[in-house]
C-alpha cells in the first residue's frame, strides 16, 4: 500500500453556517434511525390512523349532507327511522356547529393524540440507543467535541432528529386529520368551527414531542450501551407508568409520578372534552340523558388529580428540569 | 513568526492530582513533539487547549485567537486525531470523512470531493468503502489523521499516532505525518512517549512532567547544547581504546551491547575518525550523539522527579 498515492492540496471556499452543520448532524442521525423497519411501520401506523379518522369525517360530512349520495343510501337501507335521525343530526349541526364540529374534531384528534403518545414512547425505545448512547460507546463524542462545533450545536442537531421524528408521528398526521378533514367536508365554515380544535391538537402535539424529546435524550445521555438505554426507557415509560397507577390508590397525585402519564394528562385537559360535554348536553336535549350517562372519562381523569391539568404540567417540568441537568452533566463531562 | 499555540498560567486539576501545572508555552509553527512519560498531561494539554477539557485557569490562544471566546472558530481551522478509537458507528470510511468535513463546515459536495482526496493522501484504497469498526489498527490510525486533515486546518493534533502499530506501520505513519508539514504547511504537533518517533520528524520538542513544562526548545538545539557523544563498535582491542581515548581527555565507557560510548567534545566526529586513524582502528560503525533526545528526556524527566 503506497502512502504517497496523492499529495496535498488546500481547501479553498466558504465554510457553511452553524445551522446547515447542525442540520447535518440532524439528517445524518435521521437517516441512521430510518433505517429500522420497525420505526418505519410506525409511522406507517400513525399515517394509516390518520388517514382512517379523515375518511371517518368524510363519512360523517357526507352523512349529514341532505342532497349526499350516502345520505340517500342509508336512508334506502334502514327506513324512516334512520333517516329521521340522520335530518335531527344535520339540523343540529346548522343549529350549533361551533359545538358539533369542534366537538367531532376534539374527540377524534384527543383520540388520536392519545394513540399517538403511545406510538411515539415505542419509536422512541426503538432510536434511543442511536442519539447519544452510541457516540459515548464509540467515543464519536470526542469527535464532535473536535470539530467546529459546541455542545450546544451538538445537542441541537441530536434535539431536532427526534422532534422531526416525532412530529412525522405525531404533530404532522394531527395537522393533516384537520386539513384534509376539512378540504373533504361539505361546507367551508367547518374551517372556522374547528380551528380551535386544531390549535389544541398542535399544542398537545408540541408539548409532547417537546417533552419526549429531552426525556429520549437524557436516557441516551444516561447509558453508555445500547442494551441499556433501551432499557432505561422502558423503565422510565413502563415501569413508572405501573407504579404511578399503584400510587394513585395511596396518593392523589401518584399519576404523575410517571412522565408518560403527565404528559396523557396534560393532552386531556388541552382538548378539555368534559367542556365539549357539556355543551353538547345543554345544546341538545336529544342526546341530554345519553350523554349523562357516558360521563367524559378522560375529563373525569384530569379531575381526578388535584390541581386539575396543572398538577401534571408541574410534575412534568419537575422531569424536565432533571432530565436537562443530567444531559448536560454528561456532555459536559466527555 | 507568530506563535501557533501560547499559553499563560494554564492550569487544570483532576480532583487531588494537578494534570497541568500553570503552563506557560509559545510554540511555533512546524512540527512539534509533545513528550512526557505517561500521566504528564501531554493528552491534558492537548484537550484543553481543544477545549475538550475545561482549565480550571489560565489563558491559551491557538493560531492566535483565545480559546475561550473563539472557540468554535479555532476549532475550525485545527484538526485533532484522538488517541482512542473513536468513529461513528454504521459509517463507511469515506462517509466518516466525509462526515467530518461537513462537521467542519464543508459543504457536502466539497466535503465529499475533499474526504476522497485525504483517503488518497493517507494512502487507504478500496477499504474507504468499508464500515470503520472493521478496520485494523493501522487502517484506523490513518482514518484518524485523515479526518483531522480533511477541513485543510492549519495546525493538527495527533496524540499517539503510532500507538498499536507494527514497525513498518509506524514508519508509514511518521512518513505521512512529516509530510503533512512538508508538503502542506499544516504545524504538526505531534503527542507521544516514543522518543524515535518525535526525534525522526519534529523540530521543536515541549518536554512534560508532573503536569509542568520542563524542556521547551528547538531539536537542533537541544542536541547541541548536549555534550557531544558517539557510540563506536570495534573487532578488538577494546580496553586499549578506551585506555587511549582516556589519555586523550575524552571519558568513555563499554555497554552491555558490547559498544564503547565516548564523550569526545567536538563539534563533528572528524577529530575522532582522526584519532582511530593514527591508531590503525578501523570501526565497524559510529554513531554521533546517538539517542541524545533520550537522554535529555530522561535527565529532564528525572530533575522533576517523575517515573519515565
Amino acid at each position: 500500500m503506497s502512502i504517497r498515492a496523492h499529495d496535498y492540496e488546500h481547501w479553498r471556499g466558504t465554510s457553511t453556517s452553524i445551522w446547515r452543520r447542525r442540520w447535518t448532524i440532524m439528517s445524518y442521525g435521521m437517516r441512521l434511525c430510518l433505517r429500522s423497519k420497525l420505526l418505519r411501520g410506525i409511522f406507517a401506523i400513525a399515517w394509516v390512523s390518520a388517514l382512517s379518522v379523515v375518511a371517518f369525517h368524510f363519512l360523517i360530512g357526507q352523512l349529514l349532507s341532505t342532497d349526499s349520495a350516502l345520505a340517500s343510501f342509508v336512508a334506502n337501507t334502514f327506513g324512516r327511522k334512520a333517516k329521521a335521525i340522520l335530518d335531527g343530526v344535520t339540523a343540529w349541526i346548522l343549529l350549533y356547529p361551533e359545538i358539533t364540529v369542534d366537538g367531532l374534531f376534539r374527540i377524534t384528534l384527543s383520540l388520536l393524540s392519545l394513540l399517538y403518545v403511545t406510538l411515539c414512547c415505542l419509536a422512541v425505545a426503538l432510536f434511543v440507543p442511536k442519539l447519544i448512547s452510541q457516540d459515548l460507546s464509540s467515543r464519536a463524542i470526542l469527535i464532535y467535541n473536535s470539530k467546529a462545533l459546541t455542545r450546544t450545536d451538538y445537542l441541537a442537531g441530536k434535539f431536532g432528529i427526534v422532534f422531526v421524528l416525532l412530529g412525522g408521528i405525531m404533530i404532522a398526521p394531527l395537522a393533516f386529520v384537520w386539513f384534509a378533514s376539512n378540504i373533504l367536508s361539505p361546507d367551508w365554515s367547518f374551517f372556522w368551527h374547528g380551528f380551535s380544535a386544531l390549535l389544541r391538537a398542535m399544542a398537545a402535539g408540541v408539548v409532547t414531542v417537546l417533552c419526549l424529546s429531552v426525556l429520549a435524550l437524557a436516557v441516551s445521555s444516561l447509558a453508555r450501551k445500547s442494551g441499556a438505554a433501551t432499557a432505561l426507557w422502558i423503565v422510565l415509560w413502563l415501569v413508572t407508568g405501573f407504579v404511578a397507577e399503584a400510587a394513585s390508590r395511596v396518593l392523589p397525585w401518584g399519576r404523575c409520578l410517571s412522565p408518560i402519564n403527565c404528559l396523557r394528562e396534560v393532552t386531556r385537559g388541552l382538548f378539555d372534552l368534559r367542556g365539549v360535554m357539556e355543551s353538547a348536553r345543554a345544546s341538545l336535549p336529544f342526546f341530554e340523558s345519553l350523554l349523562k350517562s357516558l360521563p367524559s372519562k378522560a375529563a373525569v381523569a384530569v379531575e381526578s388529580v388535584p390541581g386539575g391539568a396543572w398538577m401534571p404540567v408541574l410534575f412534568l417540568a419537575g422531569f424536565l428540569g432533571i432530565s436537562i441537568l443530567a444531559i448536560n452533566k454528561r456532555i459536559s463531562n466527555e | 513568526m507568530p506563535p501557533i499555540i501560547e499559553t499563560q498560567g494554564l492550569s487544570k486539576r483532576f480532583g487531588s492530582h494537578q494534570a497541568l501545572d500553570r503552563i506557560d508555552l509559545r510554540i511555533e509553527p512546524g512540527t512539534i513533539g509533545l513528550l512526557g512519560p505517561n500521566g504528564a498531561g501531554k493528552s491534558t494539554l492537548i484537550r484543553c487547549l481543544l477545549q475538550l477539557d475545561e482549565n480550571d485557569t489560565g489563558r491559551a490562544s491557538l493560531l492566535g485567537q483565545d480559546i475561550d471566546a473563539h472557540g468554535r472558530e479555532v476549532r475550525k481551522r485545527v484538526g485533532y486525531a484522538p488517541e482512542q478509537d473513536c468513529h461513528i458507528p454504521g459509517m463507511a470510511g469515506c462517509e466518516y470523512v466525509t462526515y467530518c468535513a461537513q462537521l467542519s463546515g464543508l459543504p457536502f459536495a466539497a466535503a465529499r470531493q475533499r474526504a476522497h482526496e485525504m483517503l488518497d493522501f493517507v494512502g487507504m484504497g478500496q477499504e474507504r468503502y468499508r464500515l470503520v469498526e472493521t478496520y485494523s489498527t493501522g487502517m484506523k490510525q490513518r482514518i484518524k489523521i485523515a479526518q483531522a486533515i480533511v477541513h485543510d486546518p492549519e495546525l493538527v493534533f495527533l496524540d499517539e499516532p503510532t500507538n498499536g502499530l507494527d514497525p513498518e506501520g509506524q514508519a508509514h505513519i511518521l512518513d505521512l505525518i512529516g509530510r503533512i508539514w512538508k508538503e502542506s504547511g499544516i504545524s504538526v504537533v505531534l503527542s507521544s512517549h516514543l522518543l524515535p518517533d518525535v526525534d525522526r520528524i519534529c523540530e521543536q520538542i515541549v518536554i512534560l512532567a508532573r503536569g509542568r513544562v520542563v524542556v521547551h526548545d528547538r531539536l537542533q538545539e537541544l542536541k547541541r547544547r548536549r555534550q557531544p557523544v558517539a557510540e563506536l563498535s570495534v573487532q578488538a582491542g577494546v580496553p586499549e581504546l578506551i585506555e587511549a581515548f582516556s589519555r586523550n581527555g575524552w571519558s568513555s565507557e563499554l555497554l552491555s551491547n558490547g559498544r564503547i560510548r565516548v564523550a569526545h567534545g567536538q563539534e563533528s566526529l572528524n577529530p575522532m575518525i582522526a584519532f582511530l586513524g593514527e591508531r590503525r582502528i578501523a570501526p565497524i560503525e559510529i554513531k554521533a550523539s546517538p539517542n541524545a533526545l533520550q537522554e535529555f528526556f530522561l535527565q529532564a524527566v528525572r530533575d522533576q522527579g517523575a517515573t519515565p
